[in-house]
């Protein structure tokens, strides 16, 4: 937890009063002021109802959201434009349900007593970089909307937005140098090997794994392979900032998509080809890393 | 979709409840066409709000506009054509009325409904006036109840359902303790909230219209003046006592004293505005006048307010002694002030409240104070005259008149229907009985001038509206009043007070005879045999109450009748003095308004912590199972024959087979029950509950 969210940590409640909560204390001293008045003990006893269910409320309002605690979250990095879907464990720590509750002003589901629950909690990803750790603060004015209590539950962890996946034109595909990994495409099957990052998942032999119950890939003999594929930053000269980031998004997605080796070369970054998941988000992360720039220098 | 729709509707049918059932009591007082634009509202607001006609959404909002409109202008026609004030009450209540139903009839959204609800709760507030007793609790509980439902559920992402209602009970008797409190101990400051004004200290002027100036008693009386001043509620002076506060009923705000009548209207002495005359009989300095007074008790100080009259009275407490910048005492023993009042006036006095004395009369006084009208009220004169034949002493002819007057059962309205003639005092006193105060105090008069005993009447205001648990009284034309003054050569002139002969006394001027019968008794004033002649209404009184106490205890709905009784007493009567007398016998000493909010809030804090805890601590759920055990355990323990510590159940068993045989195979049943719930998987709730059972029967047979 970084040191800013540490500070927001200690924030932990606040309860304040409601335009609702106005709105009835301005009815009881209007019942009072009645009451006074007309000398009416009846009213006078129907302000002193009210005082009561308003302190009553005020305490139900923090206790309603007091004893929710934040197990876990998970999140999935997604494109620009996309929502990430915060999947957040919850339970009850104090044997009462919590109702009503609004995490990050989002409704989100009641957590029932004793129970775990998760919330999926969606927020529009509108800008592809690192998206910063922040703390998910639930709130909730149960009962009767007087009073809003608020605190933070779980801290939501860093994550990554890749660029929108875009393609203006199609990529170019450069072949430079040696045929670094050959793709075994070839004629008679010669063995299995076993799986590792990076093989071409269409080769995965689902058989062998059902028998042996690990990832095998099937290997061919006297073939060779597709040549790998480099990216370039240079083959996008034509469009615009954004764009060439987006269309770069679009080739890496679908060259590994194709099972195909590709190497991306960025402005000061470098990734020989290769065909692997861990490959593919470290090109999705420089792409999303690229640095913003403003409008009027977005075309470089 | 569906449902969310639903549960909007079903928000603003609770809304609609609420808002039906505030507006019912109102229904009654409208004009018909008001009435009908209510009914409109309400019942075409849900048919718009579920979009029952086949329109698009924004046709809809225009007709709900175009609708809401029409009605609105209606309403307002509806007032124009009415010709009336438009700043009444009625109008205003009124008003709010249907700017209620028709922002009802014209939201669409839940959140547009808070107005209506708290808009709502009010009315139902208002609506309370119509009603009374225990119908106004029911109706005013049922109201709460009605509202906490329907904020509830516009609050609550939940559909309102029973569950809703049960909650708002739950949430109304939680809230019943803190009421309770409040209740007791919350200065109660009784309005209206003119006067809680002057309470707290603000500069309020006394501000009355010009033209009501005029409206006090000033140089002549007539029948029905005083009833008529009685109806109005224009404030006359504002007095704080220094120290305590003497009974209201005990307190004569002296003003105009009028010497001649004429069968039909008593007027003042000629010359009575002469400011020169006025000085010049008037008693000089304070020693003055008290060496006239022959017996005195009751000394009160008080600053007062007196509101602007056009007139010289101050109406200053009667006896007056002190003496005030800008004033004099007339020879009436009026205060009067040297010049006449056109703006408020303040002024520093002493009052003696019991007294009698002043200058001797002369013959040519005498003549004047005995002075009976020609050709009017034969009968009256007669029966004067008859007391003078039958009785030698003063003392006794006007001790038989209180006897007369107190046995004949005469009574006072506010609208006597006695007509104005010259002898219309015979007609009250022989014929109706019942008449206002005039005709009672200018009888009483004329029946002591033709006894031989010099009389005069007073005219002014009696009592005030104590602004409770302050020292403060406010004075208002409400509390005019006339009474009666006569001479005795021995002790002078003494106040005679007929109405406390004729209406039965409340319960504060019951006290306040006590009050003056303990003084009086130390004192050995000749004013005992007053007090014992006041004691006779008192006694009949307290018959009646008495009575009709066993009247209610021998329905034989006993419990209810204390049940009924209790609330009238705590709740609808629970007054300022009662407030007071509880918190003596609690051990309070010192209660005034601010040491009660003090404790109201000590009170309210110390709730407001208690509740915390008690909402926060929840008691763990308990496993019945486990509960059923102890219970037999604790059964089994008399006779020593309890499951150890650590000791399986099937131990225990072998055990009790040897101990006790007889009661071995019950025992075995039921533990052989727990066996099997314990320790062998899933149970019904059908087996715990017949466990339960079990445990309790062989428990009880233990």
């Amino acid at each position: 937890m970084n040191d800013q969210l540490k500070s927001g940590w200690k924030s932990v409640f606040r309860v304040s009063l409601t335009v609702n909560g106005v709105g009835f204390l301005c009815s009881v001293l209007v019942l009072f002021l009645f009451a006074v008045n007309y000398n009416s003990n009846l009213l006078f006893t129907l302000s002193f109802v009210l005082i009561g269910v308003m302190i009553v409320c005020f305490w139900l309002n923090i206790i309603n959201i007091k004893a929710i605690k934040g197990m876990t979250v998970n999140v999935q990095p997604v494109h620009e434009g996309q929502y990430l879907e915060y999947k957040i464990d919850v339970a009850d720590e104090g044997k009462r349900a919590h109702l009503d509750l609004m995490a990050n002003s989002k409704p989100v589901s009641d957590v029932d007593s004793e129970q775990q629950q998760q919330w999926a909690l969606t927020d529009k990803a509108d800008k592809r970089g690192l998206r910063s750790a922040s703390l998910l603060r639930v709130s909730s004015r149960w009962p009767l909307g007087l009073f809003k209590s608020a605190r933070n539950l779980i801290e939501l962890p860093a994550v990554v937005i890749y660029p929108e996946a875009v393609a203006v034109c199609p990529p170019r595909n450069s072949v430079e140098g040696d045929e670094a990994h050959l793709h075994n495409d070839a004629d008679s099957l010669v063995g299995l090997k076993e799986y590792q990052p990076g093989d071409n998942a269409r080769r995965i032999d689902w058989r062998a794994m059902a028998r042996l119950e690990q990832l095998q890939v099937k290997l061919f003999d006297g073939g060779s392979g597709d040549a790998s594929v480099w990216l370039d930053w240079d083959d996008t000269k034509d469009m615009n900032y954004e764009q060439r980031i987006s269309s770069l998004c679009r080739w890496v997605i679908d060259n590994h998509t194709q099972g195909a080796e590709f190497g991306l070369r960025l402005p000061g970054f470098g990734a020989a080809p290769a065909n692997s998941y861990s490959h593919l988000h470290q090109c999705l992360y420089q792409l999303s890393m690229m640095p913003h720039q403003v409008k009027s220098e977005s075309k470089v | 979709m569906n449902v969310q729709m639903s549960n909007l509707k079903l928000k603003f049918l609770g809304v609609m409840s609420l808002l039906a059932y505030a507006l019912l009591p109102h229904m009654g007082s409208l004009l018909w066409e008001q009435s009908l634009i209510v009914v409109l509202a309400l019942v075409l607001g849900p048919l718009l709000q579920s979009s029952l006609l086949a329109i698009s959404s924004k046709s809809l909002r225009v007709v709900q506009l175009v609708i809401t409109m029409g009605l609105l202008l209606s309403a307002v026609i509806s007032f124009f054509m009415r010709g009336e004030p438009w700043f009444t009450g009625d109008n205003f209540v009124a008003s709010f009325v249907i700017i209620l139903a028709l922002k009802w009839l014209e939201s669409r959204e839940a959140r547009e409904l808070y107005f209506v609800v708290y808009g709502a709760l009010i009315l139902t507030a208002v609506s309370s006036r119509y009603l009374s007793g225990l119908a106004v609790l029911a109706y005013l509980i049922f109201g709460v109840l009605l509202f906490l439902i329907a904020l509830h559920g516009l609050e609550s992402r939940r559909r309102l359902s029973l569950q809703s209602g049960l909650f708002a009970l739950k949430l109304f008797a939680l809230a019943l303790p803190l009421t309770a409190m409040l209740f007791v101990t919350f200065p109660r400051i009784q309005g209206p909230l003119w006067d809680l004004g002057i309470v707290i200290g603000l500069p309020i002027s006394l501000v009355v219209d010009q033209g009501d100036r005029e409206k006090g008693i000033k140089a002549t009386l007539r029948a029905g003046q005083v009833s008529r001043l009685k109806q109005d509620d224009a404030p006359v002076l504002v007095a704080e006592f220094k120290n305590t506060t003497p009974y209201k009923s005990r307190l004569y705000w002296r003003g105009p004293v009028f010497t001649h009548y004429d069968g039909t209207e008593w007027r003042l002495d000629d010359g009575w505005g002469n400011r020169s005359r006025l000085l010049k009989q008037a008693f000089k300095g304070s020693g003055s006048l008290e060496k006239t007074l022959t017996a005195k008790s009751e000394l009160v100080s008080y600053e007062a307010r007196v509101s602007p009259n056009n007139s010289r009275f101050l109406y200053a407490l009667d006896m007056p002694v002190g003496r005030s910048t800008e004033s004099f005492i007339s020879e009436d023993f009026q205060m009067l002030g040297i010049r006449k009042l056109f703006a408020e006036f303040n002024y520093g006095q002493k009052a003696w409240l019991e007294y009698s004395g002043g200058r001797p009369l002369t013959v040519a006084q005498r003549e004047k104070y005995t002075a009976l009208p020609d050709d009017s009220n034969p009968r009256l004169v007669a029966w004067g005259q008859q007391l003078l034949s039958n009785f030698s002493n003063t003392d006794e002819r006007i001790q038989a008149l209180r006897v007369h007057l107190a046995e004949g059962e005469y009574s006072l309205t506010q609208t006597p229907e006695i007509e104005e003639s010259a002898n219309s005092l015979d007609e009250f006193f022989f014929d109706r009985k019942e008449g206002g105060i005039e005709h009672l105090a200018s009888t009483t008069a004329i029946v002591l001038r033709a006894a031989d005993i010099p009389t005069r009447l007073v005219s002014g205001y009696r009592g005030g509206s104590l602004i409770a648990l302050t020292n403060f009284i406010v004075v208002r034309q409400a509390n005019a009043h006339v009474w009666v003054e006569a001479w005795d050569d021995k002790n002078g002139w003494s106040r005679i007070e007929a109405k406390d002969f004729v209406s039965p006394p409340t319960l504060e001027e019951k006290q306040a005879a006590k009050a003056q019968a303990k003084a009086e008794t130390k004192a050995e004033s000749k004013s005992a045999a007053v007090t014992q002649s006041a004691a006779k209404p008192n006694k009949s009184s307290s018959n009646a109450s008495f009575k009709k106490k066993t009247l209610k205890r021998s329905t034989g709905f006993g419990w209810l009748n204390s049940l009924g009784s209790g609330i009238e007493t705590w709740i609808f009567n629970y007054n300022p003095d009662r407030q007071i007398e509880l918190m003596q016998k609690s051990g309070f000493t010192k209660i005034d308004w601010k040491s009660l909010l003090a404790l109201a809030a000590l009170g309210l804090l110390l709730l407001f912590v208690l509740y915390g805890v008690l909402i926060s601590v929840r008691r763990k759920p308990q496993d019945p199972v486990a509960v059923a055990f102890e219970r037999l355990n604790r059964a089994l323990q008399k006779r020593d024959l309890q499951c150890l510590s650590q000791e399986c159940p099937d131990h225990w068993l072998l055990r009790l087979q040897t101990l006790v045989p007889q009661l071995y195979p019950a025992l075995e049943a039921v533990i052989n029950q727990y066996i099997d719930i314990r320790y062998r998987g899933t149970v019904s709730a059908g087996q715990i509950k017949e466990f339960n059972r079990d445990i309790k029967r062989l428990s009880a047979m233990l």
